[in-house]
């Protein structure tokens, strides 16, 4: 591997981004010394930079030492019917703003429902096995084998 | 008029350097176009390589002058717009849903109309002497854009913005509104008359006022 | 020298998901919900498009009355926030979401379920903007929403609040689609693949995830603020609230039209490499041109502000210029790229050669605005109208159907007529230089945006016909592509696994590819650069 991509890591990308924002920043601040305290032009940029450094922390923290990223094994996602159900609860509470705060409160229904489903999935969860790499793959049992009842 | 004459400048310049541009990558995909031509013509493979960084760092060097270039002739050009905003002769233009409304200050003197399929209403200016207009609004966020002129300033409620305007030479300019402020946006139109500074003493005269002396 | 695999899961056919909408809808497959993100926001380009033919057809005579002044507001409002919140960005984002994966030798995306909550939250954001559309007395204010207009007391009824929450509903769905897609590229990469092995459009999307992520929360706050307007109006009497309402948006909208941009660049990237028969020219300057160009994107936002006398003019001057070198660069690699190629004239490819002097257009316009001094004048005129409308349609949906002719037999098993495309193609050139040349001479002349009619005498009557006729133009050229799908869906001519030589990843698996996008029929092969299957190839005439 070259030196550029033996160094670039992915923190690093990230990481290199905000401070291209910084530099910006920087320049924005140097053209509104004269100004009395940070304008929301600062403080607006200002905290969209902090978000970035704040992905580029939590990729550093997520790194793998392995270079394996499959190795993990994939986690069957059971229960994808809980995003529509937060998706719809989430729309519903929008819908007080035109409509009136009766809205939200239907919101509760299915909100709590996608709660349920999300706590039923992380319990259940199934595994898919990977093969060894190094060998000639074979399917391997399963710890829990999906139903053909997939549960919405 | 500094707008006209700044706009002018800068935009015969920028975009004569931008259709220069243009060109350029045109003629360079002609090129490239011809270039496949031929090595189809050869039964030669596509080229192998993949990179020209002695090229690309020159490219990006002269890029980085022409911005420079372009960066100071905007500041330049956007420094001569804004003269001493203190001129002794100051109008307050203030838009409305849906006119606009001109009172010449320190006199008792306001022109307001109807827009929209009625009569416009003329903000009229003494020509060859500086004005300040104050530019406000009492309802939504309108602008105050006279072609023309090349030049617009936006209508805030609950805030003024100032700028000094000098028209060189009698004449009438049709204004709009170029701020979206509800229904009837498009027909907020006005005009800007410059006449002779005898004649304009007598406009404010005739409308109640005391006069520029 | 075997091909290396990688751990892929072994898909068992009980593993295959089942055809049937139940599975489509609720699907954890990146594949299908990115179709789905793009079916969808391809529906909505037909319906926006309908709306602008509506709004052409009412300004190609002054005095109409085709549309109303209120209706004609409603429809403007439509076609802006439509297009831009839930048409061009969720085709940008929904590529990524398809192609990024397969791209990297992943077997799937990042947290699917929330990539999943990301569509759905897109499709009610779109069901209440339309909602608030046909509204009577709906919304009104345009796609940017200024207070105090957007507050209940200059705009009443349902209409402007279903608008913002669709505005925010959409938004909050591409934050999470962005989100997913961004770790996909940073975390799940196939062994062997670095990041400076990523294909151009991968890099393309990590950056426009990056902006989704810095610049879109200042969106979802600035639909906050327009719902407090509505419940709370006399909170925008002080002129504070006005400018940090302009401040906030357009600290969305400006990166929002790169977010708008920058996948589309990528496909002309990977089209042109694809069909010049080469690697793409220039990859390193490009990769680090477009870290330059997004970070610079988020830095240029006041320059819709130059007229409002409380910014600083002479920074957003300075910035909005400076992008000319990073968008130089990518120019770089683009004709670096057709020089010493072989070209091959598919409708893919013509999509991409057009951009590059289509999309020059409006960049070029949009340095001439980033001057204040010409900005004063031009601002809010059909001016700017031409500007963006070049960028974006000349420029970012031609970019778009040279992805879509590229990737449509990988994605869905079939190849559309090449006839067809190139009428396609010929038809919506001609369509969008007749209606959006004339925006700029109508702007230089006085013309101002948002205008349900214009006066007579006002000498706006020749060019606004013309661009009308173009704007026709372009709708016929979208019968053509409709008819292209359906007649192609028909047909059923089967694509092959990698029916251009492609370059890159995705053209290894089948078409369309298997559940976990790599399956042993198909394993991810070594990966040595950004061009794989070209490597291989080059390889494998070297050896044999």
């Amino acid at each position: 591997m070259s030196p550029v991509e033996r160094r670039l890591s992915a923190a690093a990308v990230v990481a290199i981004w905000g401070i291209f924002n910084a530099a910006l920043i920087a320049i924005l601040i140097g053209f509104t010394a004269v100004r009395s305290g940070p304008g929301l032009d600062i403080v607006l940029y200002a905290a969209s930079a902090a978000l970035v450094f704040a992905v580029a922390v939590a990729v550093w923290l997520t790194r793998r030492r392995d270079h394996q990223p499959l190795a993990r094994g994939l986690r069957l996602s059971s229960r994808p019917a809980a995003a529509l159900l937060l998706a719809v609860g989430v729309a519903l509470i929008w819908l007080g703003l035109p409509f009136g705060a009766w809205l939200p409160m239907v919101a509760v229904v299915p909100l709590v429902a996608a709660l349920v489903m999300e706590i039923a999935a992380r319990r259940s969860s199934s595994r898919l096995s990977i093969p060894n790499r190094t060998s000639t793959p074979q399917p391997q049992p399963r710890e829990s084998r999906p139903t053909s009842k997939r549960s919405w | 008029m500094p707008f006209q004459s700044a706009f002018h400048q800068l935009f015969t310049q920028d975009a004569t350097i931008a259709a220069a541009v243009f060109l350029l990558v045109v003629m360079a995909m002609i090129g490239a176009f011809l270039l496949s031509r031929r090595r189809r013509k050869r039964g030669q493979d596509p080229s192998r390589r993949d990179k020209a960084d002695r090229l690309e760092t020159g490219y990006v060097l002269a890029l980085a002058g022409i911005v420079g270039f372009l960066v100071y002739s905007s500041f330049a050009a956007n420094a001569r717009e804004f003269p001493d905003p203190h001129a002794p002769l100051r109008v307050q233009v203030t838009g409305y849903q849906w006119c606009w409304r001109f009172h010449y200050q320190g006199q008792p003197v306001t022109v307001d109309a109807q827009c929209n399929g009625g009569p416009l209403p003329t903000l009229v200016l003494p020509a060859g002497r500086p004005v300040e207009l104050d530019v406000t609004s009492v309802d939504v966020v309108h602008a105050f854009w006279v072609p023309d002129l090349r030049f617009k300033m936006n209508a805030y409620p609950g805030h003024v913005n100032s700028f000094t305007l000098t028209l060189t030479h009698p004449g009438r300019w049709i204004g709009r509104c170029a701020q979206l402020c509800g229904l009837y946006h498009y027909g907020m139109d006005f005009y800007v008359q410059a006449v002779s500074p005898a004649a304009f003493d007598r406009f404010l005269r005739s409308h109640g006022g005391t006069g520029t002396s | 020298m075997t091909a290396r695999t990688t751990p892929v899961p072994y898909a068992s056919p009980a593993d295959e998901e089942r055809d049937g909408w139940p599975q489509w809808l609720l699907s954890t497959d990146h594949k299908r919900i990115g179709l789905l993100t793009i079916g969808t926001a391809l529906i909505l380009f037909f319906f926006n498009g309908g709306i602008a033919l509506t709004m052409r057809a009412q300004l190609a005579q002054p005095g109409q009355d085709i549309l109303s002044p209120q209706s004609y507001l409603q429809f403007m409002t439509m076609h802006g926030t439509g297009m831009i919140a839930v048409t061009i960005t969720p085709l940008a984002l929904g590529l990524g979401v398809y192609l990024v994966p397969l791209q990297i030798g992943a077997p799937r995306i990042a947290a699917p379920r929330a990539t999943l909550l990301g569509y759905w939250l897109y499709v009610a954001g779109a069901i209440m903007l339309i909602w608030g559309f046909l509204t009577p007395e709906g919304a009104s204010t345009g796609w940017w929403g200024y207070t105090p207009l957007s507050n209940s007391i200059y705009t009443q009824g349902p209409g402007q609040s279903l608008w913002a929450a669709g505005f925010f509903l959409a938004g909050a769905g591409m934050v999470l689609q962005g989100g997913t897609t961004l770790w996909t590229i940073l975390r799940l990469r196939a062994p062997g693949v670095t990041l400076m092995r990523i294909p151009v459009f991968a890099w393309a999307q990590l950056v426009t995830c990056l902006m989704v992520f810095a610049a879109f929360p200042a969106l979802l706050a600035a639909m906050v603020l327009v719902s407090v307007g509505r419940i709370d109006p006399h909170l925008f009497t002080s002129n504070a609230w006005n400018i940090g309402y302009e401040n906030l948006f357009w600290f969305y909208g400006h990166p929002v039209v790169y977010v708008m941009f920058f996948p589309f660049v990528g496909c002309v990237a990977e089209a042109l490499a694809t069909f010049s028969g080469r690697r793409f020219f220039g990859y390193q300057g490009t990769v680090l041109s477009l870290l330059a160009f997004a970070a610079g994107s988020m830095a240029v936002w006041g320059h819709h502000l130059f007229a409002s006398g409380q910014e600083i003019n002479d920074y957003f001057s300075l910035t909005s210029i400076l992008l000319t070198i990073p968008a130089g660069v990518e120019y770089f690699g683009f004709l670096g790229t057709l020089f010493g190629g072989r070209l091959r004239y598919t409708t893919s490819m013509l999509f991409a050669l057009a951009f590059i002097p289509q999309f020059l257009v409006g960049g070029l316009t949009g340095i001439l605005v980033g001057n204040p001094t010409i900005d004063y004048h031009v601002n809010n005129s059909y001016f700017v109208l031409g500007h963006f409308h070049y960028t974006l349609m000349a420029g970012s949906v031609f970019g778009f159907f040279a992805g879509f002719y590229l990737w449509f037999p990988k994605a869905t098993g079939l190849m559309l007529r090449e006839r067809l495309g190139r009428l396609h193609f010929v038809l919506m050139v001609i369509g969008v230089n007749i209606a959006f040349i004339p925006f700029f001479i109508l702007g230089y002349d006085g013309m101002p945006r948002w205008m349900a009619t214009y006066p007579a005498g006002a000498g706006f009557t020749t060019l606004s016909l013309i661009s009308s006729i173009g704007a026709g133009i372009i709708g016929l050229s979208m019968m053509i592509f409709a008819y292209n799908l359906w007649i192609s869906a028909r047909l059923k001519v089967p694509a092959p696994a990698d029916p251009w030589q492609g370059q890159t990843l995705e053209w290894v698996t089948s078409s369309p590819p298997p559940r976990y996008n790599f399956d042993l029929a198909h394993p991810v092969p070594r990966v040595r650069s950004y061009a794989p299957l070209l490597d291989l190839r080059e390889n494998a005439r070297k050896s044999g």
